[in-house]
């Protein structure tokens, strides 16, 4: 799904749902390739968006209503604006919230000491 | 920006490839013109550009693509006929099970009602439905 100098496909994968609903909801219409022109601007180039990845779950936002498309003609050839839907707005947020608490808790989980004395 | 007969290039090589879903065509024809004017204001010659743009925008295939946004799309369609499948057979199993027992028991009055007949027919309609 990803080219990531920096982190492993695993460790982002599940991720770019809300990365694309998070910039959406920033930048408020946005294009494929300007979303992965964003990703890469902003981590510094430690998330490359494998261009293609970015498509089949964009398709899969707007056939959920998440997110609306609008054509502009360039010459000859269609460029879709992508929006966010009121639906997709509420997503987002709860999508976001759910991000931040799973970091928390990954935080607790490895960068806590929760080691315990063993009972005597 | 590119000429007109560039374009031509770019958009016949995906009109043309594993593709079918014309909204996805459309996208990706836009993202590779959009990377090949990018690669070529930095003074790649257009092959070399296309050329770049196939390894960085699908380097396993358009098929890749094409596959990946059909499993997201229909992917809870099949979970649901998948668990609609398992619950016919269980409920086939089942019954069949219970009548060998009533006509073992020779309890013949509830047998129609557990012969797999009964059962087999609407929820083959239900999987058929959904």
């Amino acid at each position: 799904m990803y080219i990531c100098p920096m982190y492993s496909k695993e460790l982002l994968k599940g991720t770019l749902g809300v990365i694309i609903l998070k910039l959406l909801e920033e930048n408020g219409k946005m294009y494929g390739y300007e979303i992965c022109q964003k990703v890469k601007g902003i981590s510094e180039g430690k998330i490359l968006i494998k261009d293609g990845s970015l498509y089949p779950i964009l398709h899969k936002l707007l056939s959920d209503g998440m997110v609306t498309t609008e054509e502009v003609t360039i010459g000859k050839r269609v460029r879709k604006y992508y929006t966010l839907t009121p639906k997709g707005k509420g997503e987002q947020k709860m999508a976001v919230q759910e991000l931040a608490d799973f970091m928390d808790t990954l935080h607790k989980i490895i960068f806590t000491d929760t080691k315990t004395t063993p009972a005597v | 920006m590119i000429s007109e007969k560039q374009f031509e290039i770019i958009s016949r090589a995906i009109r043309h490839s594993e593709i079918a879903d014309k909204a996805l065509q459309d996208d990706l024809i836009d993202h590779f013109c959009c990377f090949v004017e990018a690669e070529m204001q930095s003074g790649q010659s257009f092959e070399n550009a296309f050329q770049a743009a196939y390894e960085q925008i699908t380097p396993n295939g358009f098929g890749e693509i094409q596959q990946e946004t059909l499993y997201l799309l229909n992917h809870k369609k099949r979970l649901l006929l998948n668990q609609c499948t398992y619950l016919s057979g269980y409920v086939f199993a089942l019954s069949t099970t219970i009548g060998t027992f009533f006509k073992i028991m020779d309890l013949p009055g509830l047998l129609p009602y557990c012969m797999p007949e009964c059962w087999a027919w609407p929820l083959f309609s239900c999987s058929c439905y959904w």
